[in-house]
């Protein structure tokens, strides 16, 4: 049984890349909330969504490869192409991301191995064309976007166990996808 | 018309911008105009327990050593002048290390938000780091007490190489056999109470002598307040309508431990804060806070820094314990 019941998105923690908000534009259609993981389409920042329907992982197909990728610092809910202010992920850049099981029951930090690389998996939103919050597969290392660096077990020992706080893990996204 | 028929609707929880520095998009709420007032609405008022129940130190290298030895211990014979005089030694006792691990966190702030933030937004995020920082020692002493009494693994070993509440301890003198500061696994009752006192009394020393001490304090979990509180102010025994004296009736000062999250009781028998207490906290670094601006002149970094290890010699004089049945 799935365990899937993540509650925020990554979040950039060591060697973000540049943040900026006169640079990049914005798709006009595809809205998105702020800490959304994004990338280009024709040159306009667009979500990154799973592309195949119905699924939610987020995987290399997703992403592209030699791409540039990014989080979204702000809101992009009203139809339009607008300067949007981002910060972009590098491939020496630190995500903290949450857990979750795709198919098992244990989305723990004693489910993931550092060094292995997992697929990402989404919850879908609908109000803003399938952009939402993304977490860590643990299920999932077929053409995976993450690399895991360190699990919070490690490097957070000393923490409130009961909530989502302890299941995390720091990762880097593969380094052939933000080439 | 007023609207006093409002039902409940939960909000969406705010989630972060996702970037690793503070930028005015961080605040897009707080820092909109037209708003009557804005707060940081901070939980510093948590309780801070856990460095009540340990001693401090403080160390000098990551991992630190520390050696006991023992008293020659035992009793003088019965020996005439001129006869030939017994000479008796003494030797090491157990050993312990200690090793202290670094913790960090920091933050970032942009120029700009700096400069636009008139409600205050970035003020007080040292007070936040210091906040973290104390709570990531409360967390730390938590797990020591969470993880100490039968548990497939705990976070130190007492310098005998048992947890801190344990049972067929070693004593150093070969000797003295074993001892234990663990109680059975109960309710807690005026019986249970009273064997915890007894059998603290019949504490022996590394040598295997009587070394009797005195329950001071009861360390208890969140659940067990209301049957302690019972326990501590009724003069018969709560427990049975045969107007028995309570034994223990205002006998011990107690309390709740918060961030206990394993049912169980400690007893303390000493002043924790003193040098008597051998669970220690071990410091290689207080907290300190550095503010620095790097290859970005528009971007400031704060960092706070702490090194500390906590360790255990011998629970011998202050502590003994039990899980807890309901």
């Amino acid at each position: 049984m799935a365990s899937i019941a993540f509650t925020i998105n990554p979040r950039i923690v060591r060697n973000g890349g540049p943040i900026t908000s006169d640079v990049y534009k914005s798709h006009a259609t595809t809205l998105w909330l702020k800490g959304t993981l994004l990338k280009f389409a024709s040159g306009l920042l667009t979500p990154v969504v799973d592309t195949k329907s119905g699924a939610a992982e987020i995987d290399t197909d997703d992403t592209g490869t030699a791409v540039q990728l990014f989080v979204a610092l702000e809101d992009h809910i009203v139809a339009g192409t607008d300067f949007v202010a981002v910060q972009e992920i590098l491939s020496d850049t630190v995500l903290e991301m949450q857990l979750c099981a795709s198919s098992t029951t244990s989305p723990a930090t004693a489910a993931v191995t550092a060094g292995t690389s997992y697929a990402g998996y989404q919850l879908q939103n609908a109000s803003y064309e399938g952009s939402g919050l993304v977490a860590l597969d643990v299920d999932d290392t077929t053409t995976p976007v993450f690399r895991v660096v360190e699990v919070s077990s490690n490097y957070k020992p000393f923490t409130n166990t009961t909530t989502k706080e302890y299941a995390k893990v720091l990762v880097k996204v593969l380094p052939t996808i933000v080439a | 018309m007023a609207d006093f028929s409002m039902t409940a609707s939960a909000k969406s929880a705010i989630q972060y911008s996702g970037a690793d520095t503070h930028t005015r998009e961080l605040f897009v709420e707080s820092l909109a105009r037209g708003l009557d007032m804005v707060w940081k609405r901070d939980f510093t008022d948590k309780p801070k327990q856990g460095m009540l129940y340990m001693s401090e130190g403080t160390v000098k290298q990551p991992t630190a050593k520390f050696q006991t030895f023992r008293t020659i211990g035992g009793v003088v014979g019965q020996n005439r002048d001129t006869d030939d005089m017994d000479f008796v030694t003494r030797a090491d006792g157990f050993g312990f290390e200690v090793v202290t691990y670094p913790y960090r966190q920091g933050i970032k702030i942009e120029r700009e938000l700096e400069e636009t933030d008139d409600v205050g937004v970035i003020r007080g995020m040292q007070s936040d780091l210091a906040e973290n920082a104390l709570m990531t020692q409360e967390y730390a002493v938590a797990d020591v007490f969470n993880r100490s009494i039968a548990p497939t693994s705990a976070p130190l070993l007492a310098d005998d190489g048992m947890y801190l509440i344990d049972s067929d301890r070693p004593n150093a003198n070969p000797e003295a056999g074993t001892w234990s500061n663990e109680e059975s696994t109960s309710a807690i009752t005026p019986t249970s109470l009273a064997t915890a006192q007894l059998n603290a009394r019949n504490t022996t020393d590394e040598n295997g002598f009587p070394y009797p001490r005195n329950i001071v304090k009861l360390l208890i979990h969140k659940n067990d307040e209301k049957t302690v509180e019972e326990i501590m102010k009724s003069d018969k025994n709560p427990l049975n309508a045969n107007n028995t004296y309570n034994t223990m009736y205002n006998r011990f000062k107690w309390e709740v431990y918060d961030y206990l999250t394993t049912r169980s009781i400690f007893y303390i028998m000493d002043d924790p804060k003193s040098e008597k207490n051998e669970l220690r906290f071990y410091w290689r670094k207080k907290p300190e806070f550095k503010t620095w601006v790097g290859d970005n002149p528009d971007v400031t970094s704060q960092r706070v820094r702490f090194i500390f290890g906590i360790g255990c010699g011998s629970p011998r004089k202050v502590w003994r314990g039990g899980l807890v049945t309901a």
